[in-house]
């Protein structure tokens, strides 16, 4: 939404047609004598080496999973080996034209483009540079290993630990490139330019524009690669990456000094099956792969599909198509026709597959077929290329060795918990860049700015001391924690629906349209795959992200992209990556069933993710505050009842200044000593309620404790709280059965058993739907549900009588009806 | 290197000791002589101090377990050592509550009992009891009668049982240790309050009075240098009680200036007045007022002329009751207890006196309500039936003043004629804090005190 662009009837009503420009499909028609002039004899050679080191690698693994041994060697591989043999010469045509800063992004099956990209970056990158690399990446651990009893070049050295590194990630070793965490799937080196492979398919559409858009924001040189399958095609969070790099609003909102579309190439390695599924022709409509290009944009996605059996047809697309993005005329959609010799995995036995069809391709096979070209083309001779071959065999053959030597390869011993250390970060960075962070105005010359300041920042305890609108609300204190941010990290960027002119949904960004230019905030599609994962994305390229979701419901849109993705990269990079993240999700009411719901238990059953769900604007403030500055995903809760609503218990007013809260601190918002209510969420007003009414009517004083967090969490003050009390009532608006607060109660009971006078009960919504705004009173927990559970529950109260049915006959009952 | 402190032997019959609390925690560091756990035996309460030096690496049992002894109880050593092999058998490094002490105690324990969940001793009914009641049993051992929980479904919660407690036979320690081994709690013990012991577990009845430990004799320490003559050494450890007593007494006298006034007061008129009311006791139901019982309420008169003595004094401030709350001590034969006439300005001599009778009776054997033996604002202390004359007692702190009563003597008196006649007097000895109170006052009190018991019908009369 912008007011720039306008929109006419008689346009959209004209008549005309779409007209769609040829897509070329394996055009590269250059002669020998023509390739002649654009190589020299050693990069031709090089060419054939990579290739044959790519085949060596894979060829061993495949060895040693169908057959237990290679050349004698023995060796059980327990984990996964996606082999892309057949695919070698895709993998070093795209990465010879590839430079260092370009980054790669890959799939389940990339061991030979992370070798591709890695062997290329060691060609290109100054031998000083790469020395101090190896010899800092974890502190010398991996470079130790090849180092030792080796002479030769610093680029052979670098070779070596390329391929050791490698084999070592995937063979789950501590010298690792990911100190075993990552492993096959995930293998990566980001100081080659090889950014994460993704174990989920099409895992990389979704996050590799989020690196694109670093690049864009930050004036980063170099493009991204995004190398995903054909079948990735039909995953939605590969068409929403599309959508989001597509957006026409880089080449027409945007500042063009900035570079215009995303530097993205979406490369499709197609080798024509996903697992068994034949897309050409049975999984997918296309028949041409590129095809799909010319629904993005006008552009066609510059689509084009190569041959990925000529390594030269390769290296030239790769070539012409990032002259286009460096250009800004991105994004750029190749389909690389290729072909997987192997299996999709060991257990796979080519049951959807004629022998014929296999034995034709192993006749194309594109490294002898190269080969030949060379020695017949008069470029080098048989012996030549043997010579290089026995030696790639003879290295790689070496690495190997290494790689599974228990010795000097050890496993990460589990018990010194390193994957505690690296699961959050708990960094604080203050910027990522030390540029000027960039604003369209002085924040004192800002309207939202100057309301926010003539609030009255303390609300009373009752909320009512001053007029609603004059009140310091939930929404300024969003505005303000993420106006300090902004002004500090230039890198810091927010995106989502509606975040730029509308000021996000629920108004906690307005006044940002105008402070800010486009891309430190805008509007995305309605993609919250694409807007989750482009925030990972970002992030895993050096830059802080706020991405923000409408609706808690829309969770499940991003489903992969928050909890594969997001929460899990930092501990899968073995601490290399960092994920300064926050996602904002706005958690609804009145809208019913698909916008009123409480997915909080779903991101805390996630490793990796801080929750967060403050519900005053202090806590907001000072929570959000952390989030920002700190280098680990949070999922930032909001409630839609609260956000007009000023701050009742922090006496003083929330602070103009910076101030920080940690997250995983639940607050005493009440003192008591006869019952402990603790709460996550909105509910905490209705447990204040249900206190009043405990102390007026029943002379039982309550203490009322604010989660804020749910993880991490320190449960002293939980404990401390039922040591007094003896007992405990857990409320929150999420559904009841697998409720958060289900967890928080089993371990409060392990850790207060011998203090407990009953069991912690715990209220949530009922296990249906939500209704209609008109109904929800009888859906969400109420001060009468509070008072009911305890007196069924807990104890007695005397003289009352309940209003609804808490009774234990009633839990077994709606449990066994499963509702 | 990891070392290994054991369960003293805290008596030559004692097998097993009661852990009743850790000073200390894992991790904490820990030099020799440091108190790391307080243990009971049936009779005593035990510091236990460490027998080496290092971190704490592991604590073998549980607060509230019954630790053979010379059972590894903790492991000391550097952080990180492997303390396993120091471990005892059956004992579980920081064990929750149920893990048991194995029957690694020697055979004549009785028994290394488990400390199982003392509700399975509660009331008659089947009422659920909550985890923290049975926190509240543990804490506070007593013989849980029948109960009406008060909690959701009759649950009994922490305040069911907490209202119980107050007026319910306790188990001392080794008791409740006993009844969670499933031996049978009588209705009362013999202990202090009725409080049940051991001794008193699996009776049906409270046991006479129970009598003192029987010292038991143990072999010499080493060969007796003479050959005809040996001596035998008698250890007679303290009983818990006896350590209140020489704490208290030992405190009052570090933390006050006292000092001590005698005095006498002439009895022959109080001598002939407690024949008359010997003589009148059957009919006017007096019986059994004595000359004790006569200068108590005499001291009482005069408190509540001088309430300065009738104090407590701490953190420089005098507090001055206006109830007299009347300590008097009472030779018991668990040693010198105090029990206390609360509003004593509120009796008749007569009320008095058979209160005080009552009183004594409970503390001599052994029943009396705790309750009853705190509070005194004033004590009286009485050793003229053992003849002693004149004496120094020692304040109860934060009291400022004892007034100790002694034998009454003949004395030859010469009257305003020159005649010599013999009467009665009896001895006072006022020990007072003269942080507080200075010898003339002293002096005055006990002129009041002289003047009551010489005209002690008169002020009766005067009520």
């Amino acid at each position: 939404m912008t007011k720039k662009l306008e929109i006419y009837p008689e346009e959209l009503f004209k008549k005309g047609q779409i007209d769609f420009t040829p897509i070329p499909v394996c055009a590269y028609s250059k002669t020998l004598a023509e390739e002649k002039k654009l190589y020299s004899k050693d990069e031709f050679v090089t060419i054939f080496h990579d290739m044959m080191v790519l085949r060596t690698f894979e060829t061993i693994i495949n060895e040693i999973k169908l057959k237990g041994e290679y050349q004698g060697v023995k060796y059980n591989h327990a984990g996964p080996a996606h082999l892309s043999l057949g695919q070698e010469c895709a993998a070093v045509g795209q990465a010879y034209s590839l430079d260092v800063n370009d980054l790669i992004f890959g799939s389940h099956r990339s061991h030979s483009e992370i070798l591709a990209k890695g062997l290329s970056a060691i060609r290109k990158l100054d031998d000083a540079v790469l020395e101090k690399t190896m010899r800092e990446f974890f502190g010398g651990a991996t470079l130790k290993v090849v180092e030792k009893n080796f002479s030769g070049s610093i680029k052979d050295l670098a070779r070596h630990f390329l391929i050791y590194g490698a084999y070592a990630e995937i063979f789950a070793r501590v010298t690792g490139f990911n100190k075993g965490w990552g492993g096959s799937m995930h293998a990566f080196f980001t100081p080659f330019g090889i950014y994460p492979n993704n174990a989920i398919v099409g895992g990389s559409g979704s996050v590799s524009p989020g690196a694109a858009l670093f690049k864009r924001v930050n004036r980063q040189g170099g493009i991204v690669v995004c190398n995903i399958g054909d079948a990735s095609f039909g995953c939605g969070p590969v068409w929403e990456g599309l959508m989001f790099s597509a957006m026409a609003q880089y080449r027409t909102l945007w500042d063009q000094e900035l570079g215009g579309g995303l530097p993205l190439l979406v490369n499709c390695f197609n080798n024509q099956y996903g697992m068994g599924g034949q897309t050409n022709g049975e999984t997918m409509g296309y028949e041409f792969m590129a095809r799909i290009g010319a629904g993005v944009n006008p552009d066609q996605m510059h689509a084009e599909r190569v041959n990925g059996y000529d390594p030269l047809a390769v290296i030239d697309a790769v070539k012409r198509k990032k002259e286009i993005l460096l250009a800004g005329r991105g994004p750029v959609l190749l389909d690389v026709v290729t072909y997987r010799i192997s299996g999709h995995s060991p257990s796979d036995a080519s049951s959807y597959r004629t022998k014929e069809e296999l034995d034709r391709w192993i006749a194309a096979d594109a490294i002898p077929a190269y080969a030949k070209k060379l020695v017949s083309g008069k470029i080098a001779t048989q012996a030549e290329l043997d010579k290089i071959q026995s030696g790639v065999e003879g290295l790689v053959f070496d690495m190997f060795k290494l790689a599974i030597d228990p010795e000097i390869s050890p496993y990460e011993p589990m018990d010194s918990l390193f994957i505690e250390t690296v699961t959050f970060s708990n960094q604080k960075v203050e910027k990522f860049c030390d540029r000027e962070p960039e604003f369209l105005q002085k924040l004192e010359d800002n309207e939202q700015y100057k309301r926010i300041m003539a609030k009255v920042r303390f609300a009373g305890a009752d909320g009512k001391a001053v007029p609603a609108m004059k009140q310091y609300n939930f929404n300024d204190a969003v505005f303000e924690a993420m106006v300090h941010r902004y002004s500090i990290d230039p890198t810091m960027v927010a995106f989502g629906e509606e975040n730029r002119d509308w000021g996000g949904a629920f108004a906690c960004y307005r006044g940002l349209t105008e402070l800010l230019p486009y891309h430190r905030l805008f509007n995305s599609p309605i993609s919250e795959a694409a807007i989750v994962g482009a925030a990972v994305g970002y992030a895993m390229a050096g830059g802080r992200a706020v991405a923000e979701l409408m609706y808690c419901d829309f969770l499940g849109r991003a489903g992969d992209e928050v909890f594969n993705q997001l929460s899990k990269w930092q501990a899968m990079s073995g601490g290399i990556l960092k994920m300064p993240v926050v996602l904002r999700i706005s958690v609804g009411f009145k809208y019913g069933a698909q916008h009123s719901q409480d997915w909080s238990a779903l991101v805390n059953h996630i490793p990796g993710l801080k929750v967060v769900y403050p519900v005053t604007p202090y806590d907001a403030k000072g929570l959000l505050n952390t989030a920002l500055a700190g280098t680990d995903p949070v999922i930032f809760l909001e409630s839609q009842q609260l956000y007009g609503k000023g701050e009742r218990f922090h006496t003083e007013g929330v602070p103009v200044g910076y101030y920080e809260i940690p997250i995983g601190e639940p607050d005493v918002k009440r003192v008591g000593k006869d019952l402990t209510m603790i709460t996550f969420g909105p509910s905490l007003f209705k447990a204040l309620d249900a206190a009043d009414v405990l102390a007026a009517k029943h002379g039982l004083e309550a203490e009322v404790i604010d989660l804020r967090s749910v993880n991490p969490l320190d449960y002293a003050k939980l404990v401390e709280s039922i040591k007094k009390t003896g007992k405990v009532v857990l409320v929150n608006e999420a559904v009841e059965r697998g409720n958060v607060m289900h967890n928080i109660a089993a371990n409060l009971t392990q850790l207060c058993f011998d203090y407990l006078d009953a069991p912690p009960v715990v209220i949530g919504a009922r296990n249906w739907v939500s209704p209609a705004a008109e109904l929800e009173s009888k859906y969400f927990p109420q001060v009468s549900w509070i008072l009911d559970s305890i007196h069924e529950r807990i104890m007695p109260l005397a003289g009352y009588t309940p209003e609804t049915n808490r009774t234990l006959g009633e839990l077994s009952r709606t449990s066994r009806l499963g509702v | 290197m990891a070392n290994a402190v054991v369960m003293p032997k805290a008596g030559n019959t004692v097998e097993e000791c009661l852990l009743s609390k850790w000073r200390v925690k894992v991790g904490d560091v820990v030099k020799t002589g440091d108190i790391i756990c307080d243990i009971e035996t049936d009779k005593s309460a035990i510091e236990v101090e460490s027998t080496g030096d290092g971190t704490v690496l592991a604590l073998f049992w549980n607060e509230g377990d019954l630790v053979p002894v010379l059972q590894n109880i903790m492991a000391l050593g550097n952080p990180g050592e492997d303390v396993s092999a120091f471990a005892p058998d059956g004992a579980a490094t920081a064990a929750p509550a149920e893990a048991a002490p194995a029957a690694a105690a020697p055979a004549a324990a009785p028994a290394a009992v488990a400390p199982a969940a003392p509700a399975a001793a509660s009331g008659a009914d089947n009422a659920p009891m909550s985890p923290r009641a049975r926190k509240f049993v543990a804490e506070h051992p007593f013989v849980v009668p029948a109960l009406a929980g008060s909690g959701a479904g009759g649950r009994i919660m922490e305040k069911d049982v907490a209202a119980a407690y107050q007026s319910a036979a306790r188990l001392s320690p080794v008791a409740a240790a006993m009844q969670a081994a499933g031996v049978a709690a009588p209705a009362a013990g013999t202990g202090v309050g009725g409080m049940i012991l051991g001794a008193d577990m699996g009776k049906a009845a409270p046991a006479a009075p129970a009598a003192a430990a029987a010292p038991a004799p143990t072999a010499p320490a080493a060969a007796p240098a003479s050959d005809s003559v040996v001596d035998v050494i008698t250890e007679k450890p303290f009983p818990h009680i006896r350590k209140i007593i020489a704490k208290r007494l030992h405190e009052s006298l570090n933390s006050m200036a006292q000092y001590t006034l005698n005095a006498e007061a002439d009895v022959t008129g109080l001598l002939a007045l407690r024949q008359r009311i010997k003589d009148g006791a059957e009919n006017l139901g007096l019986a059994n007022i004595n000359i004790g019982d006569m200068v108590m309420f005499a001291v009482i008169k005069a408190l509540q002329k001088h309430p300065e003595f009738n104090a407590e004094f701490s953190d420089n401030v005098l507090r001055m009751h206006s109830s007299i709350n009347m300590g008097f001590a009472c030779d018991t034969p668990r040693g010198l207890m105090v029990p206390v006439l609360h509003n004593a300005q509120t009796l008749s001599l007569a009320e008095m006196a058979k209160t005080v009778k009552s009183m004594a009776k409970q503390a001599n054997d052994g029943n009396i309500n705790p309750d009853l033996l705190t509070g005194a604002t004033f004590t009286v202390t009485n050793l003229g039936a053992l003849g002693i004359t004149t004496f120094t007692p020692v304040i109860s702190a934060p009291q400022v003043a004892i007034l100790g009563v002694c034998k009454t003597l003949l004395r030859p008196v010469r009257d305003s004629k020159g005649a010599v006649e013999y009467r009665d007097f009896i001895q006072f000895s006022l020990t007072m804090n003269h942080m507080v109170l200075d010898g003339a006052p002293g002096a005055r009190f006990l002129q009041t005190i002289k003047n009551i018991v010489e005209n002690f019908d008169l002020i009766c009369i005067a009520g």
